[in-house]
């Protein structure tokens, strides 16, 4: 299909090598990552889990060229993000990578569409027309789209950064706990519409969360704790999660 | 509770940085003008101290110096000094003679600079202090001989044996410079010009022959002052005022400081106004960071503080902000002081000088002025942080209070129409308020006409914002959008800090379009009102002095000529006002066009006099009507109103050249006019009268074209002034809008967290919030450029009949003013836009 938009050769949207975060100095000092290499496949739904502090949302920012690692490298795609200024960060974040947070992902003073298209505002280029519809249609808030994010409830600002977050067609997708603030049902509609961005557009998306419903709408989930990838799981369900999550101690 | 008041103060210091900033200029500029007055007063005290050091008792003729108009004074006869002298305790005796003495340089141009007078008198021949030293060569003696002040003498590159041209009010002779004079250490008094001379020469010079302005003794060491005033008062004539040689000092100090008073009340005005500009941008603050700070507030009263314990906190803490700005702006205020007098030397206004004098009342005033202010402005938030209800510590989003909208359109279209209501009643039915004349109901009608523009103009501004920004946007891709829709977001707020530019700006246009439209009326003037082809007038314009009459009659030989009027200007008490009083010969009458006259213009005589109808009407007056004049030297007259007239060329009182000269000792002419014979071109006669004008180096002789210009430049001169006085007002508004832009950035710290993640660039960042500071600066100067082209046209309609005939819009300066004023506000938003580009993204993404 025309909207494909998975990697050719299949390899990683992203990818870290040995990457370590430190933060503060002396005794305060804390290693967020701790020589974390992990790789995310091209058109792949994947969940970071861990308990909190174990420097999920660290990994995340590293990842997305918001935060520079302390050692190690990041690949989005082939680009090596190390030595990059800013602005050619934000430019690769602008064309490349989109972004989900947990709340707050909507300028207030624009309305749901031109949040959706505001990194194609930013950088000049007419949004695909078609595509766009598609998006907005699968996302299920087309008829919100004049309106803004002060009268849209929290699971549609949400199904419209995602939307937002898609409608670039970017390379990766990041998503910090984008649930995290959604009554069930919001976050399933949510979830629900990730997971088809993945199967039915090729989308890639890595996703942060600590809830195992959640993560059972990925391919794979990586689990990290201290700073560590200590185990990952394919194709995961929810029972299986919480197994893993009592083993794991969390 | 009022112990965290310091740490919030601290905690906050850069939201208020700003408006400490724009108390202490507000609170400088108030002290800046107090010094300035202070000193400039202190230095005439010290000026006439000296000049009366060695004089024990004053003997000087009593006049009303409210009548006395350029310096002119009332003489006596010189035989008194000889009378005071044999009075018992006198130990010396001499008389003083003075008047304007214009001293040419050898290069043939009149010396001194600018505004400053030239003035002449006579140096005594005794033994006691006169107030004059010697600096170099001698004393002059007999009739050629002259001494000059120390400032001329190096200024004009003098020296000693050098031939000067000297012009006084009838006289022009050459004499040889003699001495240089020094006043108490100063080689200058204010800058003046002063020419010295021997009494006799210069008593002949100054057409005062057997006459003194004043006379001054010593007493003998052993004689008591006080007695031996009260034996001089029996031997002087009536009318006559003897005193101490100090209280006269002092009493002159006096008078020249009340001339000079309205000079530091013209200062006052525009400190008043950088003040008043100020307190919305303190206002503003407080009440964002009252905002931003509600959940904090909640908090402290869901613990259990009281509303007004939560007032009073906040109370405290503007308290100490405008307390420690006030005391920094009194500081900032003698610096400010310096520049004052550059800016208004630079207007050509040239005033002693002495150590800078930092009265106990100035820094009371002003520290409390501003604290005073600060705490007024802050009142309002700190009562709305008293009504945070405590469940709001509990709400996650921002709370954004908003008055009702309706009542605001309600008081602000209600004071809008009862200002313009006022002002249109004013203006054409004449009605004014009980006891206010209309001038003053215009006033009044104005202030109300701005408070409802402010009350109005957070309505107007979400779209007048986005209309201003509207043509950037296509330019600017997203970051103009946002900017727009910023901008139009908090309307109070952008309102509030338009409001503040809009100030400055609407009286610059006022005095813009005055300018404009003064020029317009000088043209007009000149293209219907005056037929002469050629004017002359005294180079110096500012110092009121004419020049001598014999430059007339010289010019009326040459055969070029056809007709010439004379005109002299002074001032006499009119129906208990004083009023300029004009006075021509009938060939002045002849020279300028008069549309309409009842009775007659010319041939009044010594006792008729004319006037222009709206003057008359105003008076009250009819044809015959016999009116009391009263002249500084022959006291009251009665004159019989004789003419009506109405002249593009001329307005107020007028008087014949023969009753000028019956109640005026001084006979200078103003100006006059020159009308050339059938078939002499501009250039041919302007070329007959060019030798004898260089004979006369303090009249410049001009053509229409060269006046219009000159007078153009002069009001320029003058608009110049009072932009640089408003700078200050303006330079306030740019700050409260740097302010906004701060403030705002402060709030919307995760939004542009958000857009830098999504991938705004920090340039983008940048352009958005200049743009939008820009928007709302050219938002202020729109209104301010309205409200000023409305009320200069009000009030030149209230003044039309002082003269003002044209209404003129200088479209072109306040077009230019407002693109001018949006790129100001734009610079003014560099800082706050760098410091939110350099935010860390996540750190703004995690921002509360
Ligand atoms: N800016 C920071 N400065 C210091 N320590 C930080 C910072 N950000 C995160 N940390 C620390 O790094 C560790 C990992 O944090 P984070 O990645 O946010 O964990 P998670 O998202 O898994 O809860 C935690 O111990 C946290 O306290
Ligand atoms: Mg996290």
């Amino acid at each position: 299909m025309t909207n494909d938009i998975r990697a050719a050769n299949g390899s990683d949207a992203a990818r870290i090598e040995n990457g370590s975060k430190l933060y503060g100095e002396g005794t305060a000092r804390i290693t967020a990552l701790d020589g974390v290499t992990e790789g995310f496949e091209s058109g792949k739904f994947t969940a970071i889990m861990g308990p909190s502090g174990s420097g999920k949302s660290t990994l995340l920012h590293c990842l997305a060229g918001l935060d520079t690692l302390t050692q190690g490298v990041v690949y989005i795609g082939e680009q090596l993000l190390d030595g990059l200024s800013d602005r050619e960060l934000t430019l690769l974040r602008r064309e490349q990578i989109g972004f989900i947070f947990q709340a707050y992902n909507l300028i207030p003073t624009l309305t749901a569409e031109e949040n959706i298209v505001l990194p194609q505002l930013i950088s000049g280029v007419t949004p695909d027309r078609d595509w766009l519809d598609q998006v907005v249609s699968t996302v299920g808030i087309g008829d919100r789209l004049t309106h803004r994010p002060a009268q849209l409830s929290g699971g549609e600002q949400q199904r419209v950064a995602a939307a937002r977050a898609l409608a670039s067609r970017p390379k990766i997708v990041f998503a910090d706990e984008p649930s995290g603030n959604l009554d069930s049902k919001a976050g399933a509609e949510l979830l629900e519409f990730m997971r088809l961005a993945v199967s039915e557009f090729g989308q890639t998306i890595v996703m942060v969360t600590h809830d195992p419903i959640a993560a059972s709408y990925s391919d794979r989930i990586v689990f990290l704790e201290d700073g560590r990838v200590v185990d990952e799981m394919a194709d995961p369900t929810a029972e299986r999660i919480l197994d893993r999550m009592k083993l794991l101690g969390v | 509770m009022y112990r965290t008041t310091w740490k919030t103060i601290l905690a906050n210091k850069r939201r208020l940085l700003n408006t400490f900033i724009s108390i202490a200029f507000g609170v400088a500029f108030i002290a800046g003008t107090f010094i300035y007055g202070d000193t400039t007063a202190k230095a005439f005290e010290n000026l006439f101290a000296n000049a009366f050091a060695g004089v024990d008792i004053n003997v000087q003729p009593e006049f009303d110096s409210e009548l006395s108009f350029a310096g002119d004074t009332v003489r006596m006869a010189d035989s008194v000094i000889e009378d005071v002298q044999r009075v018992g305790g006198v130990e010396e005796a001499w008389g003083s003679v003075g008047g304007f003495a214009v001293i040419i340089g050898p290069d043939g141009e009149q010396a001194g600079s600018g505004g400053a007078p030239s003035f002449g008198a006579n140096w005594p021949d005794v033994r006691a202090d006169t107030g004059f030293d010697l600096i170099s060569g001698a004393r002059p003696t007999g009739p050629t001989e002259v001494a000059v002040d120390g400032s001329t003498f190096e200024g004009e590159d003098l020296a000693l044996g050098d031939t000067l041209l000297i012009l006084s009010a009838d006289d022009r002779r050459e004499f040889t410079l003699i001495g240089v004079v020094g006043f108490g250490g100063e080689t200058s008094i204010g800058g003046a010009t002063f020419a010295l001379f021997d009494t006799v020469t210069a008593q002949v010079f100054f057409n005062a022959e057997g006459q003194v302005d004043s006379i001054q003794t010593t007493v003998t060491s052993e004689a008591d002052v006080a007695d031996v005033i009260t034996a001089v008062q029996e031997v002087v004539p009536a009318g006559v005022v003897v005193t101490s040689g100090q209280s006269a000092a002092e009493e002159q100090a006096r008078q020249v400081n009340d001339q000079i008073g309205f000079l530091t009340t013209f200062l006052q005005v525009f400190a008043f106004i950088a003040l008043f500009v100020s307190t919305f941008i303190i206002s503003n603050t407080f009440r964002i960071i009252v905002v931003q700070r509600t959940r904090e507030l909640a908090l402290l009263r869901a613990l259990g503080a009281t509303a007004r314990q939560v007032t009073r906190m906040v109370m405290v803490e503007s308290l100490i902000v405008g307390l420690v700005a006030s005391v920094i702006g009194v500081g900032l205020g003698l610096l400010l002081a310096i520049g004052l007098r550059s800016l208004l030397e630079v207007a050509g206004l040239t005033l002693p000088s002495t150590s800078l004098q930092l009265s106990v009342q100035t820094v009371v005033i002003a520290i409390l002025v501003g604290t005073v202010v600060t705490l007024v402005s802050a009142f309002i938030p700190a009562r709305r942080a008293s009504r945070v209800a405590p469940v709001e510590a509990m709400r996650i989003d921002m709370p954004g209070r908003r008055g009702s909208f309706a009542k605001r359109a309600f008081w602000g279209t209600a004071l809008l129409a009862l200002g313009v209501g006022l002002l249109f009643l004013g203006l054409f039915a004449d009605v004014s308020l009980p006891g206010l004349p209309v001038i003053a109901t215009v006033g009044l009608a104005s202030l109300l006409t701005v408070l409802g523009v402010t009350t109005l103009s957070p309505l107007a501004a979400p779209f007048l914002t986005r209309w201003l920004a509207a043509p950037f946007v296509p330019l600017s891709n997203i970051t103009g959008r946002l900017a727009q829709e910023n901008s139009a977001r908090s309307p109070r707020r952008t309102a509030a800090t338009a409001a503040a530019l809009m100030i400055g700006v609407a009286l610059m246009s006022i005095a813009a379009v005055f300018a404009a439209s003064i020029q317009g009326t000088i043209d007009e003037i000149f293209d219907t009102g005056i037929t002469a082809e050629l004017i002359a007038q005294p180079q110096n314009a500012f110092s009121g002095q004419g020049f001598t009459t014999a430059f007339a009659d010289d010019v009326e030989l040459i055969p070029e000529v056809s007709e010439l009027g004379r005109f002299r200007q002074n001032i006499a008490r009119v129906n208990e006002s004083v009023e300029f009083i004009a006075a021509g010969d009938d060939s002045f009458t002849n020279l300028i066009v008069f549309d309409r006259v009842e009775g007659q213009v010319a041939g009044l005589g010594t006792i008729g006099f004319a006037v222009d109808f709206a003057t008359a009407e105003n008076n009250e007056w009819a044809l015959g009507e016999s009116v009391e004049f009263e002249f500084l030297q022959t006291g009251v007259q009665r004159l019989e109103l004789q003419g009506l007239y109405e002249s593009p060329g001329a307005n107020g009182v007028f008087i014949s050249l023969e009753a000028y000269e019956a109640n005026y000792a001084e006979q200078l002419d103003s100006q006059v006019y020159i009308k050339l014979a059938e078939g002499v071109s501009l250039d041919t006669g302007k070329a007959a009268i060019a030798p004898i004008a260089e004979l006369y180096p303090t009249v410049k002789v001009a053509d229409q074209e060269e006046l219009k210009s000159d007078l153009e430049t002069q009001t320029f001169q003058v608009l110049g002034l009072i932009f640089g006085l408003l700078a200050m007002a303006l330079l306030i508004a740019l700050i409260g809008v740097a302010n906004t832009i701060t403030l705002s950035i402060f709030e919307r710290t995760r939004e542009i967290g958000l857009l830098r993640a999504i991938g705004l660039t920090r340039r983008g960042v940048r352009r958005m919030i200049r743009l939008e500071s820009g928007v709302i600066a050219a938002y202020g100067a729109i209104l301010g450029v309205a409200l000023g082209i409305f009320l200069a046209w009000a009030l030149l309609l209230a003044l039309r009949d002082q003269g003002f005939s044209q209404f003129v819009i200088p479209w072109l300066w306040l077009v230019v003013g407002v693109a001018l004023i949006g790129f100001l506000g734009v610079i003014a938003a560099i800082l706050p836009a760098r410091r939110a580009a350099k935010l860390n993204v996540l750190d703004a993404i995690a921002h509360e």
